[in-house]
């Protein structure tokens, strides 16, 4: 393989085309200049013979151009290369180091002139003096804002209507706009600090912790997939729980940053630090057939570099892994430096890439055993023990019935096998009947199938049917990929009619699944026997009613949410006696007592109590989802990694230790992970806080003071307000990395109160409104459009964490190469929960999310563009996602009267011109569909409720209820 | 039909009867800033938003490309490379020096080599080689250009496709029809510019990565046409909506995003009120567009569409009626060329001939229609895999079913139209067709010279992010001047 990336031409162009621009830095032992590091060593020793007219050999060294041009030859001779004298000729020799120099200067395109200022993103921030805000302004902000106004001849707009402030700031905080009752309350409220008061609760919300991951977890590059071809699921939600609480906890940005790089390494670390770590296993993985571990190991790496340096630092380390970086100061050493310390984390193979055609390596994962869990587990483990006494009392007042059960053991022969007249599989699949009573399937084994089974006659009395299933003609128990089947329901008709289920018991069941499904709702459903598909299973089934004589039909439902998921060959059987259950008792019952002892209880309801608390424990149990994590190799000596020739994984060179780039502050202690994490938020480093903060001003204002806040190097944009970026850098550092102090500040300040509305005259001077001129006004992004939509129609599921989930997505959608993998359909209330919980393929990701410019999540990104399309237009219009909401919003109003919609989706009352509108809107589909009451119902309602859902669309679909004003 | 002849036909149909003036060069300019005139041309003058067409900044051979990708990668030595050595040493230790050092996805040990079970044979004036699967493309060999030293870097599907269509094999790239639209525009205002249309087995293996916009903004991603269900992702009013409730909807929308305009001056808002009636055009010519049914029997015929079902004819048919409405690219997948070997049905002899049966006639059938109606001279077609075969069996697991293993040193493509020479035979390989042993044509290379007929120079159509210049030819590419016409 041969990795490229930009910049590798570069080296095989002349130098001349490759002049580092602004490259320089104040670490003038790195960068050398020509006035610093080459013109004085040629000073001291050659110019007394090159220089002027007279010039040995014509060579005037006195001339930069010159120096530049024949710089190549100066070093040869220099160090007497080439079979010729080492220069100066009779005299000593240039110091080695200081040729050295003069050759990194050559390399880097020998720039002339002296050294230049640092790059200002390079030198720390030191807290600028704070201006006045008298006149207008609440806070230093609004000096910094005001000063670059006045400057330009700009007044700051008026102050934005109470209205407008209360939406907004909800939704910049939580991302949830107010309901028309807070909105109320906050017009009603007349004190003077009524917007501070609900300033500071919207900080103390739960919600603001999800508002706030929604761009962390862009940054973190989260999903809920793999990536690539197979591009299966993982379980990576543990992970984006952390982040919503540890915003939420308002953890100060240091430790949030330590947790995540290194949180495992931390003296005292305990299961959220392990968790945080998930932030690096958010790397997308390879699990193609051929994959090479070792490539797909250095790709997990470099993107670890690469997501660190662009979060952390606003810088792109990822160019330097080919060479060094084209324009900053980072050289390929820094990135194999920087290489070392992110490698030396902990994996186990799988498989062998050499002998087989897969081996991947796993990174390890801890179960998020939270004390509640821990709690809930215990008192469910005190709960089986106690019903285990229970039964054992039950047991012993019970000695005659055992013996009863032991000699009917003793007696019970093999099932009698019904011999069915008729099978069909109402799907498709083609049974056929075979003389011993065996049915077996063949042909097309639909996604879900109904075996249906005719029998001409029952024989009165029976109290139970068996089901045997079993491997037959070289096929397993199962028709699915994995020999599996998944029995959801069991239906028994005497001529026709429906005959009561009482009890279900098999000879096992897949842990996670629980076949009293088959004859009670609740629990996951359906009956099945992953792994053990390759060996025969029996369940019995008992009827609340003895059988009475006719005609016996029996349907076996296969009709799980998993495709494929069919029975193999199968058999029934009626069972008799007093005891239904005894045919599945294991054959050591016969001869050992105590396996008979503990058989006989399963037909004590006791023991059935018993066993519903093991089930809720188990499944409890199987439900904690184990995290991804990082852990360090254990035993590794001094952090090391290859220098690779041009990127290429096969091409390791010169070895390098663990480091930061050089051109920082370097620190004090010996680098690894977690030093790393502390270096980064160290008030030395110059970026950190810088890029920080300038992030969260993004989130307000929808750009950057950096604009281009993925990159603070010598190609990014330059700060529009350099005072304000560093004022707020340090005092986020002042405040001891205080996230929601800087939020509390930002939202304070007159800059962000402003109004948004514009004129002509500012539209025309500062169309983009760098100079803050106005309010920001910004597009929703895609989760909060839905967000907003749930909210204003009074349908938002409000609950926090846990597994992702998948709203109403059009069929189809999810086409994927590899994967029995199904798009499931959230029920009830779970489809209506935020944006931020919606499954992230990354393959394949939401398609209402991506036409809103969300990101599919593989690489970490900073900012999403903000287009304006028709297919955003479509999506809100016709998306079944959007017209649920459009339907509840359509009930409100018609309870509560169409103001009240408009209010609950804008946050403002509409003028008299708006209201005529709507109104006329709403008398018009009233008039269509009481024209056409069918189209009506299609719409799922009456004319008058149609009538309100169109118009909830209408609202739905407003500029104004998509923007943030 | 270019845009002139577009405008005098509906003039002459419609556009008198409506209007009832003369039309002089300044009443079509008028016209053609007119919505309602737009909304019978889809093509819109003085359009302002991110897709609205820009010059190239080079000549242009081409307006359109029409992109045949063939997921799974089809074995060139057994349709186009014909390498009469390998067959004369079929079943004996492939020689040393070819594999030393070598790493394969999925053949261990020391490989067989593996002749073609199909027989080939020259076609056309230009004596193209081809083997007896494909027929049609037989048929028209005078009018494409096969280019058999095509060498990619990567030998995983996903990497690979990923690497065909965005330049680099992590996904996260702008892909080729996206850097089209980000640099041209597209003609029809009532369309996506990027067309992705999918048939065969699966998606490809890379996901909607292959054609998504990367850091280009999401408007230049590729745009699903689907096969089943909606064209387009919710085009279609949902049920109980019907077009006169909708346009009552959309007036009230309009209505009150006018007002709000006034009130707050965001251009924004004037932008989304033409979003939405572009919208509303977009709901009458998706389904005219998809609806295949109006073409004529000799045409249905000619590429053998199956109407209703996910068929690749149709996709081919569909692309047609698409470059003749101005999309930019129309990117086709068609998944399941991937032949190890590894079952019986997924092999040379059954697999792949069954393969091209699907392909072979409809791509033939879209050259000559393209051909037939000149749109060729303007439209690219290119067809193609993500990697080649070996010239060895692969015989997983000790199975023995005809089949390779993948092989990005030398493999096929062809491509015709939109200034390419045609009827050349480009490159050559060795006698066993592992490696490229004259004019080697590297991934980059022949995007760079897609985007050269587009009028694009590669290395200065550029997106600035994190901090760097991005391109889709990366670091690398030679236009392909000798395949130039």
């Amino acid at each position: 393989m041969r990795v490229v990336s930009w910049g590798v031409g570069c080296l095989l162009l002349s130098a001349g085309l490759c002049l580092p621009l602004g490259a320089q830095t104040a670490n003038a032992k790195n960068w050398p200049t020509y006035t610093a590091d080459v013109a004085p060593v040629l000073k001291a020793n050659c110019l007394s013979c090159h220089t002027g007219k007279d010039s040995s050999a014509g060579l005037d060294l006195t001339k930069p151009e010159v120096v530049k041009a024949k710089v190549a030859l100066l070093i040869q001779r220099m160090r007497g290369e080439g079979g010729k004298p080492v220069m100066p000729l009779g005299f000593k020799a240039v110091p080695k180091e200081q040729i050295a120099k003069i050759e990194q200067w050559a390399k880097y395109g020998a720039p002339l002139g002296g050294p230049k200022k640092t790059h200002w993103a390079y030198v720390a921030p030191v807290k600028p003096k704070a201006l006045p805000f008298t006149g207008w302004g609440s806070n230093p902000i609004d000096g910094f804002v005001l000063e670059r106004l006045k400057a330009a001849g700009f007044t700051p707009s008026k102050p934005a209507s109470k209205e407008t402030l209360l939406r907004r700031v909800y939704l910049d905080l939580i991302g949830i706009p107010p309901t028309v009752e807070q909105m109320d309350a906050f017009l009603s409220d007349k004190r003077p600090d009524a917007y501070e008061r609900v300033v500071d609760q919207l900080l103390k919300n739960p919600h603001y912790g999800e508002r706030q991951a929604r761009f962390w977890l862009d940054l973190a590059r989260y999903a809920d997939s793999n990536g690539y071809e197979k591009d299966l699921t993982r379980v990576a939600f543990p992970y984006r729980d952390w982040v919503i609480k540890a915003f939420n906890q308002n953890l100060p940005f240091d430790q949030f940053t330590v947790e995540q790089l290194a949180g495992d390494l931390l003296p005292n670390s305990g299961l959220d630090q392990k968790i945080a770590t998930g932030f690096h296993r958010n790397s997308m993985f390879n699990e193609e057939g051929g994959v090479d571990p070792a490539e797909s190991q250095f790709l997990t790496v470099i993107d670890r570099i690469s997501t660190t340096s662009t979060v952390w630092m606003g810088t792109t380390l990822g160019c330097a892994r080919c060479h060094d970086h084209k324009f900053d100061p980072i050289s390929q050493k820094d990135f194999y430096k920087t290489y070392a310390v992110f490698s030396n984390t902990d994996y186990r193979r799988e498989g062998d890439y050499k002998k087989s055609f897969s081996e991947v390596w796993r990174e390890p994962t801890v179960k998020v055993l939270t004390p509640e869990v821990q709690n809930r587990i215990a008192e469910l483990k005190q709960k089986v023990s106690a019903k285990e006494q229970v039964l054992g009392t039950a047991f012993a007042s019970k000695s005659q019935e055992f013996e009863d059960w032991k000699s009917a053991l003793a007696n019970h022969g093999a099932p009698t096998a019904l011999m069915p007249t008729a099978a069909k599989g109402l799907a498709g699949t083609t049974l056929t009947i075979h003389g011993d009573g065996t049915v077996e399937p063949t042909g097309a084994n639909p996604a879900r199938d109904v075996y249906e089974v005719d029998i001409p006659s029952t024989g009165a009395g029976a109290i139970g049917l068996r089901l045997d299933v079993f491997p037959y003609n070289g096929k397993a128990s199962g028709r699915s990929g994995s020999s599996n089947f998944v029995l959801t329901g069991i239906d028994v008709l005497v001529n026709g009619v429906r005959q009561e289920l009482s009890q279900v018991r098999t000879d096992y069941t897949q842990v996670n699944h629980d076949a009293m499904s088959l004859i009670r709702p609740g629990g996951t459903p359906g009956w099945a026997v992953y792994p053990k598909g390759n060996e025969p299973h029996a369940l019995i089934v008992t009827l609340a009613k003895p059988l009475a004589e006719g005609k016996l039909s029996v349907r076996l439902r296969c009709e799980s949410p998993y495709d494929n998921h069919n029975l193999g060959a199968f058999r029934l059987s009626l069972v008799l006696g007093k005891y239904p259950f005894i045919s599945l008792t294991p054959p050591s019952a016969r001869t050992s007592d105590e396996a008979a002892k503990r058989e006989f209880m399963t037909s004590l309801p006791e023991w059935q109590s018993l066993q519903s608390t093991r089930n809720e424990l188990s499944s409890f149990e199987a439900s904690i989802p184990s995290a991804l994590v990082i852990s360090e190799k254990p035993g590794a000596g001094e952090l090391v990694a290859p220098v690779h020739h041009r990127g290429e994984f096969t091409s390791p060179g010169e070895v390098v230790n663990a480091g930061v780039p050089g051109v920082f502050p370097q620190p004090s202690e010996k680098v690894n992970r977690l030093t790393y994490a502390k270096w980064l938020v160290s008030a030395k480093n110059p970026l950190t806080a810088r890029v920080q903060v300038n992030r969260i001003w993004a989130q307000y204002f929808g750009k950057g003071i950096v604009q281009t806040d993925e990159d603070f190097g010598t190609q990014g944009s330059l700060p529009t307000h350099p005072k304000l970026l560093d004022w707020l850098a340090t005092e986020f550092m002042d405040r001891k990395w205080d996230m929601k102090a800087i939020h509390k500040l930002i939202v304070m300040s007159s800059t962000y109160r402003q109004s948004s509305a514009t004129t002509q005259k500012l539209l025309e001077r500062d169309p983009e409104n760098v100079l803050l001129s106005r309010g920001p006004r910004l597009r929703m992004d895609a989760e909060m459009i839905r967000d907003n939509a749930l909210a204003a129609s009074g349908i938002l599921n409000p609950k926090i964490g846990g597994p992702s989930v998948m709203p109403y997505q059009p069929d189809g959608v999810w086409g994927m190469v590899y994967s029995s993998e199904n798009w499931m359909m959230a029920r009830d209330a779970e489809r209506n929960r935020r944006g931020i919980y919606v499954f992230v393929k990354r393959t394949s990701p939401y398609p209402s999310f991506m036409a809103f410019d969300a990101t599919p999540r593989e690489v970490c990104t900073t900012r999403r563009s903000r287009t304006n399309t028709p297919l955003q237009a479509l999506t809100l219009l016709n998306d079944k996602a959007y017209l649920e909401p459009a339907s509840a919003l359509g009930v409100r109003m018609a309870a509560k009267g169409v103001v009240y919609g408009f209010r609950a989706a804008t946050g403002r009352k509409p003028t008299s011109a708006e209201l005529n509108i709507l109104n006329r809107a709403l008398s018009n589909f009233k008039q269509r569909y009481a024209n056409k009451p069918e189209l009506a119902k299609d719409l799922g309602g009456t004319p008058t409720t149609a009538a309100y859902t169109m118009l909830g669309n209408v609202i739905l679909n407003l500029d104004e209820t998509i923007t943030k004003e | 039909m270019n845009e002139r002849e577009l405008l005098q036909d509906i003039t002459r149909r419609t556009l008198f009867k409506k209007v009832g003036y003369g039309l002089g060069n300044v009443a079509l300019a008028t016209m053609l800033a007119d919505p309602v005139f737009a909304s019978m041309t889809g093509i819109q003058k003085g359009r302002k938003d991110p897709m609205s067409p820009k010059k190239p900044p080079l000549k242009a051979k081409a307006k359109s490309i029409i992109y045949l990708f063939m997921a799974g990668a089809p074995s060139q030595l057994d349709l186009f490379d014909y390498k009469p050595v390998l067959n004369k040493f079929d079943g004996d230790f492939c020689p040393d020096e070819y594999i030393k050092g070598e790493r394969f996805p999925f053949i261990r040990g020391k490989p067989r080599l593996l002749g073609s079970p199909h027989s080939f044979a020259q076609h056309g004036k230009s004596g193209q080689w081809m083997s007896t699967l494909l027929p049609h493309l037989a048929g028209i060999a005078d009018d494409i250009s096969v280019i058999r030293t095509m060498k990619t870097e990567q030998f995983n599907h996903a990497p690979a496709q990923l690497f065909a269509n965005t330049g680099f094999q992590i996904p996260g790239r702008p892909s080729l029809g996206s850097w089209l639209t980000y640099g041209l525009g597209s003609e029809n205002a009532d369309l996506p510019g990027f067309v992705v249309l999918l048939s065969g087995v699966n998606n490809p293996d890379g996901g909607k990565s292959c054609y998504g916009s990367g850091f280009l903004p999401s408007v230049y991603q590729g745009v699903e046409f689907r096969s089943q269900g909606e064209p387009v992702l919710f085009v279609q009013n949902p049920e109980g909506v019907s077009p006169d409730v909708r346009r009552d909807s959309l007036d009230a929308i309009r209505d009150l995003n006018a007002l709000r305009s006034k009130e707050v001056l965001d251009p924004e808002i004037e932008t989304r009120i033409a979003q939405y009636e572009l919208a509303y055009r977009m709901q009458t010519s998706v389904p005219e567009l998809m609806d295949i049914s109006k073409e004529s029997q000799a045409t249905q015929e000619m590429y053998g569409v199956e109407p209703g079902k996910k068929s690749f004819a149709n996709n081919c048919l569909l692309a047609r009626r698409m470059v003749e409405r101005g999309v930019r690219c129309v990117q086709l997948y068609h998944r399941g060329w991937d032949h190890h070997g590894d079952s019986e049905g997924n092999d040379l002899k059954h697999g792949l001939p069954e393969m091209c049966r699907q392909v072979d006639k409809a791509a033939a059938a879209l050259i000559t229609d393209l051909k037939q109606r000149g749109l060729l001279d303007d439209t690219i077609v290119v067809w193609g895999g993500e990697f080649g075969r070996t010239p060895m069996i692969e015989a997983r697991d000790g199975v023995k079913f005809p089949g390779r293993d993948h092989h990005p040193k030398a493999y096929t493509m062809f491509v015709a139209g939109g200034g390419f020479k045609p009827g050349v035979s480009y490159g050559k390989t060795d006698e066993l067709g592992y490696n490229a042993i004259e004019d080697e044509v590297a991934v980059h290379d022949l995007n760079a010279t897609l985007l050269h007929l587009m009028g694009l120079e590669h290395t200065q159509l550029t997106y600035k992010y994190q901090g760097r210049n991005f391109r889709l030819t990366d670091v690398s590419g030679e236009v392909l001047h000798k395949l130039i016409a």
